[in-house]
């Protein structure tokens, strides 16, 4: 688990940290193309500076300007335009591939500016010299007369200006020879003309390397190798970044197929979990059902523990009270017998005042009473060992109607004068059973219907055959009870008298004993008008019966000889 | 009762008031005597043989039963009958294997009743001094406390009559007993009814109840039928009136607890063959036993079970 959390934060950090890379190295661009646009345009404007410089350059000879107005501040420019590209923030002297064309370019640029110097030197001497022959020509042509020899001087030294003038403005392989061939043919006529002429010619000589210096084109040649340097930095770099570009692309197509099945393994996570959800919901409800049952079943249990023991308790009570009541009462029925026998006698014999005579049928009146009363002790002892069943079998064949006479006479301190019992015993059959456990029914059905009836009532018990069961009602004219009640009637420890008045089991022992026959109860209850228990039992439950007996008659031939002496 | 001396009857009841009532309704017309416990009761016996012993179950030192049982070795002839308020199972079921009685008789008794019963005891004691008088009295010792080795004599074959609702049960019981004499099975009442008819049969070894069905009543009507059979029941669940009812109207002669000791069953069968072999060279004492049987009351009696004992008791 640790190593899994570790491997997913570093798969995570890495992914982040590429990507971060990725995004960087693409974004590179603009700065550095502003900067190459930027290094492009002024080596384009330098250049077109030292164009206009050659330009300038040329206007100078053609104009014959000694001023070189317009070529300083062209000079200026350049000269400042260079400062610029050779500056740092230009970004030209940094970098490596562009570092040394631009030394050299720049060494070229001010070797071309220094030699303006002496361009200008040059052409101040041109110009002054040229000044001068056009000075010596003119005198010249001042003194011709126009005779013929004149005019042919006049043509010659016409022509001779304009070949000067020529190769003062673009020398030409031709104008060296004619100048040379027309100065022959004035043949020293004019020397101060042919001075000037020949000064002119050399001062153009001499002027002729300074222009040409100036006009050398490595400057151009070197600004282009710097442009294209650029432009292939430039073209690398996008280049480059392209790559990155599509490096990054890639990876976000990477991360967005990760992030697509993250999602849908996400996904599919949820639904599980949500199955599993609904799932455990489902099965804590199960668990919970479960263990409500079981809690229910060990109510039931526990209620069914307590009943047991409330009537083991019971029989012994009665086992031992029935020794000890039995014993007096013996004697003393069998000592009123007797004596009413003897009395009978002693009458018979005669001889008796009135008085003694009279004595004599009260004595007999209050005899009988004593047995009367003494016979109902008799019954009540019966009726308790009979309720009790101490020493009777579990289950037996039982008429059910004798059962609801046993229970009557049981709680019939409970009803005396108080509450009508209305009998209405139909015709059933014996039915197989735990015959204590329904004298307890009945008892608990009686009992209840007894406290529900505040003062005067009535006590109904009706038996039918229905088929192949018998049905016992036991009904009241009691105080009834709603709905809410009746639901919770069967449950175990559910009680609507005082604590300590009732355990809140009566009813549930009820129950559970009826469901242990296989039979059912069913309550029907109005309040304010009573209620009505009815009971359904099977005539005949072979499964509980057989269990019973088969459980106590297992001996098979070869555990006989195994099995306990008993009874002996 | 017409002879000179009147009979004899011995009451024994820790409680005093007891004996003075019993006293009161029986000494004019029998020689009575009471004592107040067990031991006092076998010091009379030893001198005094009285016809009838009525003993109460629950008295101090010595029970009612152990009473009976010294009483039956004492005077095998004295008729005994207990007499009590309240017994509990293995007290009622001593009282049958152990003591052997008579009768059953809860108290309050009803005096009329009480007498009709100590009447027929007497004549039960009556017939067996009459029939042990002449003869060997060895031959009849009701009580066999060692279960004696099987005689292997010619005339003990008769068989015995296993009757049991459940077949497994009834072959096992076969399985154990067919070594010593034939055993016949019966499944139901009237199965037992057409064994007993054709077989000469001297023991029945029968559940306590056969299909829910009490065995009293079968018992009793079989009584009028064979009084020289002898009983043997066998119960999973006692159920004490169940076997008090058994003792008063079928008189029977053991009642064996499941899971059931093989040893001790064949000792009850081979007792019981010699109880019938006395009762069929003695047919007037079983007659009188059978007469002197407590009436079922007619509410409790099963209707057509006895008018079927009936048809075969004249067929």
């Amino acid at each position: 688990m640790f190593l899994r959390k570790w491997i997913a934060i570093v798969a995570l950090g890495g992914s982040l940290a590429l990507l971060a890379v990725l995004v960087i190295k693409s974004q590179e661009r603009p700065v550095n193309a502003r900067q190459a646009s930027d290094q492009l345009a002024q080596l384009n404007y330098v250049a077109r500076l030292s164009e206009q410089f050659a330009r300038e350059v040329a206007r100078a000879r053609v104009n014959r300007d000694t001023t070189f107005a317009a070529l300083d501040g062209t000079v200026a420019l350049w000269a400042s335009a260079d400062e610029r590209l050779a500056s740092p923030e230009t970004g030209l002297a940094g970098q490596p591939h562009t570092a040394r064309p631009l030394r050299r370019y720049l060494d070229l640029a001010a070797r071309r500016r220094e030699g303006l110097i002496d361009f200008k030197a040059a052409q101040i001497d041109f110009v002054s010299a040229f000044e001068q022959l056009r000075i010596e020509a003119e005198r010249a042509l001042g003194g011709l007369m126009s005779s013929e020899t004149d005019l042919v001087t006049r043509d010659q030294i016409i022509a001779l200006l304009d070949e000067l003038a020529i190769y003062g403005l673009q020398a030409n392989p031709n104008n060296g020879g004619r100048i040379y061939s027309l100065m022959a043919r004035l043949n020293g006529a004019l020397p101060g003309f042919e001075a000037a002429a020949r000064a002119v010619r050399a001062a153009k000589d001499a002027l002729q390397p300074h222009a040409d210096a100036l006009g050398d084109l490595a400057t151009a040649e070197q600004l282009g190798l710097l442009t294209a340097q650029v432009r292939e930095a430039v073209a690398l770099q996008d280049a480059r970044i392209e790559h990155y570009t599509l490096a990054l692309a890639a990876f976000a197509s990477a991360l967005l197929l990760v992030f697509t099945l993250i999602g849908l393994r996400l996904r599919s996570s949820f639904t599980e979990l949500d199955g599993i959800n609904a799932n455990l919901e489902q099965l804590v409800t199960q668990r919970t059902d479960e263990l409500n049952r079981t809690l229910q079943e060990l109510r039931m249990q526990q209620a069914h523990l307590i009943q047991s023991e409330k009537l083991s308790s019971l029989g012994q009570m009665v086992a031992g009270v029935a020794h000890e009541i039995n014993t007096p009462l013996g004697y003393a029925l069998s000592n009123v017998e007797t004596v009413k026998e003897s009395l009978a006698v002693v009458e018979a014999a005669g001889g008796l005042s009135e008085d003694a005579q009279e004595r004599m049928v009260e004595a007999d009146v209050l005899l009988d009473d004593s047995m009367h009363g003494m016979n109902q002790i008799d019954e009540l002892v019966k009726s308790l060992k009979n309720f009790s069943r101490m020493d009777r079998s579990a289950t037996e064949v039982f008429d059910l109607n004798e059962g609801l006479e046993t229970a009557l006479k049981i709680c019939q301190n409970q009803l005396k004068g108080r509450i009508d019992v209305e009998r209405d015993l139909g015709e059933i059959p014996a039915i197989h059973c735990a015959p204590s456990q329904l004298n307890q029914v009945f008892l608990n059905l009686i009992n209840n219907g007894a406290q529900a009836i505040d003062g005067q009532g009535l006590i109904t018990l009706r038996t039918r055959h229905v088929g192949d069961q018998v049905q016992v009602q036991i009904q009241d004219s009691g105080c009834g009870m709603d709905a809410e009640t009746q639901a919770h009637i069967f449950e175990p420890f559910f009680t609507t008298k005082a604590v300590g008045e009732g355990t809140g089991l009566g009813l549930s022992i009820v129950f559970r004993i009826i469901e242990d026959h296989g039979g059912s109860i069913e309550v029907d209850s109005t309040p304010g008008q009573g209620t009505c228990f009815t009971i359904l039992l099977p005539v005949r439950q072979t499964a509980p019966v057989s269990a019973i007996e088969s459980t106590a008659a297992t001996a098979p031939s070869g555990e006989l000889g195994t099995a306990i002496p008993a009874g002996a | 009762m017409e002879s000179t001396a009147r009979p004899r009857l011995l009451f024994v009841d820790d409680e005093a008031r007891i004996l003075v009532s019993l006293k009161s309704i029986f000494r004019t017309d029998y020689d009575v005597r009471t004592a107040n416990s067990g031991a006092e009761a076998l010091d009379i016996l030893r001198d005094w043989p009285a016809d009838v012993l009525i003993s109460d179950q629950r008295m101090p030192e010595m029970t009612g039963v152990d009473v009976l049982r010294s009483a039956a070795e004492l005077r095998p002839d004295t008729t005994r009958i207990l007499l009590t308020g309240y017994s509990d199972l293995e007290a009622i079921i001593g009282s049958v294997n152990d003591g052997e009685i008579f009768r059953f008789v809860s108290k309050p008794w009803r005096r009329n009743e009480l007498r009709d019963t100590v009447a027929a005891a007497v004549r039960v004691a009556a017939r067996a001094q009459a029939a042990n008088d002449p003869s060997t009295p060895s031959d009849d010792a009701p009580v066999e406390t060692v279960p004696a080795a099987p005689s292997r004599a010619a005339d003990d074959r008769t068989g015995v009559l296993v009757l049991d609702a459940d077949a497994a049960e009834r072959e096992a019981l076969r399985h154990v007993l067919s070594a010593d004499r034939p055993v016949y099975v019966a499944g139901s009442f009237y199965e037992a009814l057409e064994q007993i008819k054709q077989h000469p049969i001297g023991t029945v070894i029968t559940e306590s109840s056969i299909s829910g069905e009490p065995v009293t009543t079968l018992v009793n009507g079989l009584h009028q039928l064979r009084p020289e059979l002898v009983y043997i029941v066998l119960t999973g669940q006692p159920d004490a009136q169940h076997i008090i009812d058994l003792i008063n109207y079928g008189q029977i002669y053991r009642v064996l607890r499941k899971p059931i000791n093989v040893s001790v069953l064949r000792g009850a069968v081979n007792l019981a063959a010699r109880r019938h072999q006395t009762l069929q060279r003695q047919p007037d004492r079983a007659q009188q036993m059978t007469e002197e049987l407590a009436v079922i009351p007619p509410e409790r009696q099963n209707r057509s079970l006895f008018s079927k004992i009936r048809e075969f008791l004249h067929a």
